[in-house]
């Protein structure tokens, strides 16, 4: 997921869809460690998304609690990689910056109503689940593969509330990868 | 999917098994997986059969929702099914079940609810046990379509729709 969470985070920026890097090129000596270092740092960084929209104040009261919750599963989500790269020797990780975050997401400052919000968390949790799902080809670690499947089950929840809230059908397809809008 | 299974990309797709199991011919490879994928399409027999139960105890958007995830569990007990006899084995026959009574549509959800999570478990447990990765990538996103099955039913229930940050069902 090294090459596929980078050129995620730049595609999730430009607002487009992820587009992710065929499994063979990911392949390196190391491929457990890098997936889930990436995976933490795109969930930290999504965290802090999400908490930043959570502050908008023209937001209503219900999205504002809505994002504070998926913020929070991000985080948790984050430490969950985190604690599993520790445990492989990955060395601990920096906080995400405010820099950061506005170097990745610039639209973010932007969005004021519940559409846009909306929007920007359907295109996130959509490029997540891509990328977790691509994580199922790579990671050969039986409980890695289940953190990783836990984590998909969660963003796929994510999506179907954003759609919903949205007034959209929540569960267009049965196969939930993060594919279809 | 399906198509991936065919041939000579069945080579192909056998990159990723999990570390821990012992190296296998493609033959015993696809002998495992098949058997791992027919248990999950019992499951999925169950809850068609289940959502057609669930559904006679629910009215208006209730029923409309469960309509809609039987629908969901058909398509996946078709892939599942599909992959089974690609990889040569036999797909389950499709059993009779008994479900408790469901007198209130609140029992329905609630029931409904536990079946979802109980399918969710099973991915997640089934997931290292299969060496196919693109088998493996199927299961994940049926796991993460069930999951949005229990958001949902959740809504329906007046509940938290996403009370834990790692879903992993509940047997």
């Amino acid at each position: 997921m090294t090459a596929t969470t980078r050129r995620g985070l730049l595609v999730l920026a430009a607002g487009a869809p992820l587009l992710l890097a065929a499994p063979a090129a990911l392949a390196d000596g190391n491929a457990n460690l890098t997936i889930l270092e990436d995976g933490m740092k795109l969930k930290q960084l999504i965290g802090l998304a999400y908490t930043t929209l959570a502050a908008e104040p023209r937001l209503d009261r219900k999205l504002r609690e809505l994002l504070t919750l998926f913020a929070g599963h991000e985080r948790e989500h984050a430490a969950a990689l985190l604690k599993q790269a520790e445990y492989l020797g990955g060395p601990p990780a920096p906080e995400p910056t405010r820099e950061r975050l506005a170097r990745v997401f610039p639209s973010l400052s932007t969005l004021r109503d519940a559409r846009a919000a909306l929007g920007f968390v359907t295109t996130i949790e959509r490029g997540e689940l891509q990328a977790f799902y691509a994580a199922q080809h790579r990671l050969d670690e039986p409980r890695l593969l289940q953190l990783a499947a836990s984590v998909m089950c969660s963003d796929a929840q994510h999506l179907a509330l954003a759609r919903e809230a949205i007034g959209v059908n929540p569960i267009p397809s049965a196969f939930e990868s993060g594919q279809t809008r | 999917v399906l198509a991936s299974l065919g041939g000579t990309g069945a080579a192909v797709i056998l990159g990723g098994c999990a570390k821990n199991t012992p190296v296998k011919t493609q033959s015993e490879a696809d002998a495992a997986d098949a058997q791992v994928v027919a248990s999950l399409l019992e499951q999925e027999q169950r809850a068609i059969a289940a959502y057609a139960h669930v559904a006679r105890a629910l009215s208006g958007k209730d029923r409309a929702l469960a309509k809609q995830i039987a629908a969901q569990e058909r398509r996946h007990a078709d892939l599942l099914s599909g992959i089974v006899k690609r990889l040569g084995g036999a797909p389950p026959a499709e059993s009779a079940f008994s479900f408790p009574q469901l007198a209130r549509g609140a029992d329905a959800l609630r029931f409904a609810s536990d079946l979802e999570n109980s399918s969710i478990a099973l991915y997640i447990d089934a997931l290292p046990k299969i060496a196919t990765a693109l088998v493996r990538g199927t299961a994940a996103s049926i796991a993460a379509n069930e999951a949005q099955h229990v958001a949902l039913l959740a809504v329906a229930q007046g509940l938290p729709p996403a009370p834990v940050a790692l879903v992993v069902g509940r047997r």
